[in-house]
């Protein structure tokens, strides 16, 4: 077959795998690897995370949002869009 | 029982240190009012935000770690959402090191 030369690599959860790993919202950088460069949070059909701790995750996501440690979208403005007709 | 609790506070950065000590001065006195006890104080100076905050691209975030009794924790917050200069602020109840059986996060606040 032309397409699929080869196979991917198995995916495993990371968090599984070292159970040292600190899943907590003021974590950010480890955080940042499982949200897009837009900010959505990524699938765990993508990333390989477990339900267990997708679950945990994407709380720990959403806390850090809300305290502005994480941003909610790429296109957060400061300045007010006006409009000139 | 006292629980340790954790609170992130999201101070504004005009405070200036004098301005932050004396909010902080003014949680700290209401945790051991409350027969609780300050654990850890913990200062990560002024930060570039995410997003802006009222405004603000920058902020001052201090975190708490704390004991207190459980049905005090609501008048924390409620003395937290009175203090002007508090832009965002949450609270997490910390795993209990006694109990390790008891479900480690869980409540959280938001301004």
């Amino acid at each position: 077959m032309a397409f699929r030369k080869f196979a991917p690599r198995k995916k495993f959860c990371r968090f599984c795998a070292n159970k040292d790993i600190d899943l907590d919202y003021k974590n950010v950088d480890l955080l940042r690897d499982f949200i897009t460069d837009r900010g959505k949070i990524i699938a765990r059909r993508i990333t390989g995370t477990c339900a267990k701790h997708q679950r945990r995750l994407t709380g720990e996501i959403k806390r850090s949002r809300q305290m502005a440690l994480l941003f909610y979208t790429a296109t957060h403005s400061t300045q007010v869009h006006k409009r000139t007709i | 029982m006292n629980m340790t609790y954790e609170t992130l506070l999201l101070l504004s950065p005009e405070l200036g240190s004098e301005g932050s000590k004396e909010v902080l001065d003014k949680l700290t006195g209401i945790i051991e009012r409350d027969d609780g006890l300050i654990l850890k104080n913990d200062d990560w100076g002024i930060k570039e935000l995410a997003y802006a905050v009222r405004k603000q691209s920058r902020g001052h975030y201090v975190r708490l770690e704390y004991s207190l009794p459980p049905d005090k924790v609501s008048e924390l917050e409620r003395n937290i959402r009175n203090t002007d200069g508090i832009f965002k602020f949450l609270t997490v109840k910390l795993e209990q090191k006694a109990e390790s059986d008891i479900d480690s996060k869980t409540g959280t606040k938001e301004d």
